[in-house]
Parts: C-alpha cells; structure tokens; sequence
C-alpha cells in the first residue's frame, strides 16, 4: 500500500494579521502621504494653476489693467483679435526660426562638440566642458552688456573684424536682417555650453562594453557613432530638442527685451516678447491672455508628441 | 585557423602592473580558459587578446601574424562579453545581422547567416524582440549567437556564464562545450568559476596576481598543482595545506608536523621548510586506536572531530589537527560524533610537496638529483 506523503506542515501561522497585529491605522498616519506632498501642491497651485486659470478668465474681457476700472466680458472677440493681428503671425513665423536656430545650437553642435571632447582625455576634458558650460552660468542682463559692446557700430570689436575682413557692418541691432541673427549668437552662446553638458551626460551613461563589442564585431570609428552611440543617446537629444521647442522663445526673450526690443518692426520679435507688448505696452490684458492661452495649447500639445516620441525613440541602456 | 601566441605581455595601469609577462601559446581548436581569482589580470589579458587595450609590453600573434597593434576591428576575433553589450537599440536579428553589416555582406547572405545561427542556439522565435524583452539566459544565447555569425579565427568570452543562474549555468556549460567540440574552434574563456574551468577547458591557464601560476590540462592542474596556490584554489573543499619540515629518519623521506607524519621514499635530503598539501578525497578516516589508524606508509594525521557538513551526496568532516582545521570527503554513511579521536591516513603518490619560499612543487625523483622544484620560472632547487 502506498501512502502519500503529506506536505509542509500546514498549521503554522502564516506571518500576517495573526502573527503580527497589524497596528490599528489612525487617522493621522493616513493623512501622512498627501501632507508630505501638499507644499508641493500649494506651490503649483498657487504659481501655476491659479494665474493658468486667471489668464484663461482674462481671455474672454475686456480690461486695461487699471484695477479700478471693471472688466467687461466680451466672449471669443479677443482670440479672433489676436489671430488676425500681423505682429501674431510675425511671432509666430520668428519664434519658428528661433527654434530651428537653437536645434542647430544647443542640440546638433552639443552632439558635436560631446563627440569630439571624448578624445580630449582626464582633466583637460573636465576644464574643456567647464569652459564651454560658463557662460550658461552669466546672468542675461550681464551678457547682453558685453555682447552691445562687442556688436558696438563703432568701436566694437565685431563690426572692427567684419571690417578689416571687407565686409562693413552697421548697427546689427537696428537692421531687420541682422537683429536675429544677434540674438541667436547672444543666446547661442549661452545656451551650448548646456546642451554639451546635457549630451556629455548622455554619453558617461552608455556603457564602453558597446563600442567595444561594435569594435571587435568589426566596426570602424564612424559606424560605432552613427550606429551605436547616436541611438543610444536619443533619450538626451529627445530630451534636448523638447526643451528647445519649449523653451526657445523663454531662452530668448530676456536677450530680445535687452538688446532690440523685438525690433526693428518686429523683425526680431517672438510671441513671448509679444505677449508683453500685449499686455504692458498696450495694456490690453484680455488680447494678452488670449494669445497667451492659445500658446500654452499649442506648447501643450507638441510636449504630449515629444512624450508619446520619446516612448517610441528612447533606448534605454538597462 | 586560430592559432595565439601571447610572448612576455604586460600591463600596467598608471605604473601599477595588472599582468606581468604572460607568455603562452593557444592552438588551433584549444579551449582555454583563463582561470584566477578576481583581480588576478585575466579579463585585462583577454581585453589585450581583443585588441581594446594596448599592452604595456610583450607582442601578440594570431597564426602568425604580429597583431600587437593591430586593432580589435582588424583581427576578426569575436567576444562575448559578461553584460552581453547586445545593442538595446536593435532587435535580436539586427544585433545579430550587425558584424556582418559593418562588413557590408550581401543582404541575402546576412538574412541566411543569421537564420542558421538563430537555429544553432536555438532563439529563432526571438528575432524580432528587443534585448530588454529577453531574459537573461536568451540575452546569453544572444550574444553568443552574435559572436558566430561570422566564422572568426577565435572566440573570446569574458564570464559569459556569471550572470545566470545555477541550472542554467550548468546547461550553458554543457552546450557551450558541445558548440566548441562541434566548431573545432579556438576557444579562449575568462572565469574566476574552477568547475567552469574543469569541466570545458582543454588547457587551463590559472593566474594569480598577474603571473601565469599554471599553464595544463585540466588533469594536470587538478592532479599535479604546481604551487601552493593552484593546489588552494582548484578544488571544493581546497586542497589542505599545512606547513611541515621535511627530513630524512632512518633511510627514509619523512614529512613531520605538528600531529602529523609522514614517511614517504627511501633516500636522503636535507632539512627544509615545505607546505604538505593533501585533497579532502583523498584523506580517509580512522577511530584513534583502531588497527587501519597506524599506517606504515605515507601520512597520517592525529585529531578531533570538529564539524561535519552534509552535502547531499556525500559529507564533508572537518577536523582539528594541531593548529590547523583539516577537511576530509567521506560517505553519508559513516557517522562521526563531534570530538571523537580521530586518524586520518593518505597514500604516499597523493600527498603535495611545495616548497615554503618559493610556493613551487617538489617532485621526487629517486635518481641523481633525489628531488626538485618543477618551477618553470624558479631555478631548480635540489633537496
């Protein structure tokens, strides 16, 4: 006769409810995770949401920013206002520019200048990267001052060098063709010294074992980079290019009210500068908020590409 | 073809030396692996091997071509390293299809190529996932796969094994030695693992502190040790070592240490210092005062039981003998109370010589010279 053996003993308490009581959960301790996050909360709340929600309300008055004289409702009238006004599509068209400008700035030549600072080894290449980094630290107010001395008609040195090479140059800030292209070097300038900390960060994460492996599988330089290390940093220059999208027109905007004022004749302009001149130029908040409100729908929807694009992109190095 | 000769190679690291003038040959079809604990040089031998890095000093030759500076990309080597590196951007059939892309095959040629491989290691429902969708052991099939896509004139593998499990490890072992038999390629395997070593190589080379400590077969390491060293680290439980003075008593050889004696061949030599080093296997035990407990030949040790550890299939007894705890392999059936009177006896051809200095084996050699050390490296030294 066989008999079948049993199993584990099964009447040992199983360490849970019986073997430990579970202490009796108060009240407070239940309100413990959302204090921990509530001064996160009351800060967007306070910074963000409220002001989003008072612009979106301002969009459909009528008010000049006098606080003693009363808003008055007036529909969908300022959102038709602002999209058939010129200066909007000027902006719109300039801010376009802007950012293609600082794709090829703080993206591609971040990638560039990343690449090329791997062959620069040890401490050079820590005081390479500091130095291109520096000027990202240099307050707007302070690298506009320099740069109009530097842009100077007279005397500066860039108008001196443009000169001796034979090709004259006025006063960029007050030529429709020029005063873009200042702001993108001021801002430029700035700006890749960020964008090549961000993709030498990029970098340091991708494991040696690749380009090893790609190496020994028989690849040469140049295919190890395109082929290996440029996808696997698509999550930096994803990253990258949804901050320059954002942000071109806030990266701008301090260098534009500094040096040219968004012109001349709007040449240089973007839709944040706009957005003020709306506002506190021509005290007209509703047609403001309405501008206002249209761009932070349509920032919104490019960021929710840019995530559902860095799903689809990004590699992760796991 | 993939024959290697390694002559006198070297590396430091910032003036520290990682290898120190490592010279062997690897044939045709070897698998060798390169065996030491960790930090001994071997994965910084094998990365010099691949051509990732320059070797201090020495030269490298793949059939007889000089490849000391040649680079990894021109020395049509393949590796497969211990994270794998599969490349997480592509999909299993791109990472595989990758060394002979950058090589610009034809496309119908990859798309064969990669399928037979698929086959080989048997992932061909996996080509189309991404590595991050793979487990660790179809990661390995993967990057072995990758490794003999193309036919190079040597494999290297760098630990393959050490990410898996335990019952895969030792299933990948097998296939991974039934792949070299099949191939009849030249092999050569990093791994601080001694069954690893044992149970694939051809030759084994153990490294210690980055100097070749013994370069043989797998028999050779395991049954003739040729150092204090090799005889510890080869073996589970390690070979018991323990300091003893050689001499000669009445015409006979004799090794004494606390508790212990042994009286090996007729002959003579002068006192010395040596480390007697005996495998657990090849102890057996004896109650103190029975008739087996006197042995007229060869060693026997005098002590306690201290501690027994049941293996499953056997046990291991662990006894005090003067200052030192020795491991013996016995049978589940023998039962050995702790702090029972013991002796424990070994035949005379299974006790190690090694000469306390140098660390180096002696061997009798009952002629002229009575004995010597077996050190390639070490002038021989007459007893």
């Amino acid at each position: 006769m066989f008999i079948e053996t049993a199993g584990p003993a099964a009447g040992i308490t199983p360490a849970g409810p019986a073997g430990r009581p579970e202490p009796q959960r108060k009240p407070r301790r239940a309100l413990s995770p959302y204090l921990y996050i509530l001064p996160a909360v009351i800060l967007l709340l306070v910074w963000t949401y409220w002001p989003l929600g008072q612009t979106v309300n301002l969009s459909f008055n009528d008010w000049n920013l006098i606080p003693t004289r009363p808003k008055q409702y007036v529909d969908v009238q300022k959102y038709a206002k602002v999209l058939s006004r010129p200066e909007l599509h000027q902006a719109l068209v300039n801010t376009g520019l802007y950012i293609l400008a600082f794709l090829g700035i703080s993206v591609a030549l971040p990638l560039v200048f990343a690449l090329l600072s791997r062959k620069v080894q040890g401490k050079a290449r820590t005081a390479y990267q500091a130095l291109i980094f520096v000027p990202f630290l240099i307050t707007p107010v302070a690298s506009s001052a320099i740069w109009r001395w530097l842009f100077a008609p007279d005397g500066g040195t860039i108008p001196a060098i443009a000169a001796a090479l034979g090709a004259p140059m006025g006063n960029v800030f007050r030529d429709p063709g020029g005063s873009m292209t200042a702001v993108i070097v001021i801002v430029g300038w700035q700006m890749l010294g960020f964008g090549v900390l961000v993709v030498s960060a990029g970098l340091a994460g991708i494991s040696p074992d690749y380009a090893a492996a790609a190496s020994i599988d028989g690849a040469s330089g140049t295919q190890i980079t395109w082929r290996i290390i440029i996808p696997l940093l698509s999550p930096s220059l994803v990253f990258l290019s949804l901050m320059t999208i954002l942000l071109s027109a806030q990266w701008t905007y301090p260098i534009i009210d500094l040096v040219t004022q968004g012109g001349p004749g709007n040449s240089s302009t973007n839709i944040y500068y706009l957005l003020y001149q709306f506002g506190f130029r021509n005290f007209d908040a509703g047609l403001s908020s309405a501008a206002g409100t249209l761009f932070f729908l349509g920032f919104g929807l490019i960021a929710l590409v840019f995530v559902e694009l860095s799903e689809r992109l990004s590699f992760y190095d796991n | 073809m993939g024959r290697l000769v390694l002559n006198q190679l070297s590396r430091s690291f910032k003036n520290v030396p990682v290898v120190k003038n490592v010279s062997l040959t690897v044939e045709d079809g070897d698998f060798l692996v390169l065996l030491g604990p960790s930090g001994c040089g071997k994965t910084t031998l094998l990365r010099m091997i691949a051509g990732l890095l320059e070797p201090t000093s020495g030269s490298l030759e793949l059939d007889g071509v000089d490849i000391t500076t040649a680079p990894s990309k021109k020395r049509d080597l393949a590796m497969v390293f211990q994270s794998y590196a599969l490349y997480p951007h592509l999909s299993v059939a791109k990472n595989l299809a990758f060394p002979l892309k950058v090589r610009r095959a034809a496309k119908q040629d990859i798309t064969k190529r990669v399928e037979t491989v698929a086959g080989m290691v048997e992932i061909g429902h996996l080509l189309e996932r991404k590595p991050k969708e793979l487990s660790g052991g179809q990661r390995q099939r993967v990057a072995v796969a990758r490794a003999l896509v193309r036919e190079p004139k040597a494999f290297l593998m760098d630990e393959p094994l050490s990410n898996l499990d335990a019952k895969l490890r030792t299933a990948t072992r097998q296939e991974l030695a039934a792949l070299h038999q099949r191939l009849g390629a030249t092999f050569i395997y990093v791994t601080h693992d001694q069954v690893e070593a044992m149970t694939m190589a051809t030759k084994i080379a153990l490294l210690n502190g980055g100097q070749l400590e013994q370069l043989g077969t797998p028999e050779e390491l395991y049954d003739t040790p040729a150092s204090v060293f090799a005889a510890g680290f080869l073996g589970s439980p390690a070979t018991n070592l323990i300091d003893a003075e050689l001499s000669t008593s009445g015409g006979s050889i004799t090794v004494m240490a606390p508790s212990v004696e042994a009286v090996l061949w007729t002959g003579e030599t002068p006192r010395r210092d040596v480390v007697l080093g005996i495998r657990p296997e090849h102890l057996n035990l004896h109650a103190a005062g029975s008739s087996a407990a006197a042995p007229s030949a060869g060693a026997a040790l005098r002590g306690t039981v201290e501690l027994s550890e049941n293996l499953g299939s056997e046990q291991v007894i662990y006894c005090r003998i003067g200052e030192k705890r020795v491991a013996v392999r016995a049978p589940r059936n023998q039962r050995w109370e702790t702090g029972t009177a013991v002796v424990l006896s070994a035949d005379t051809p299974h006790l190690h010589l090694f000469d306390r200095a140098s660390g180096r084996r002696l061997e009798w050699q009952p002629d002229a010279t009575p004995a010597h050390t077996t050190a390639p490296a070490q002038p021989a030294a007459a007893l």
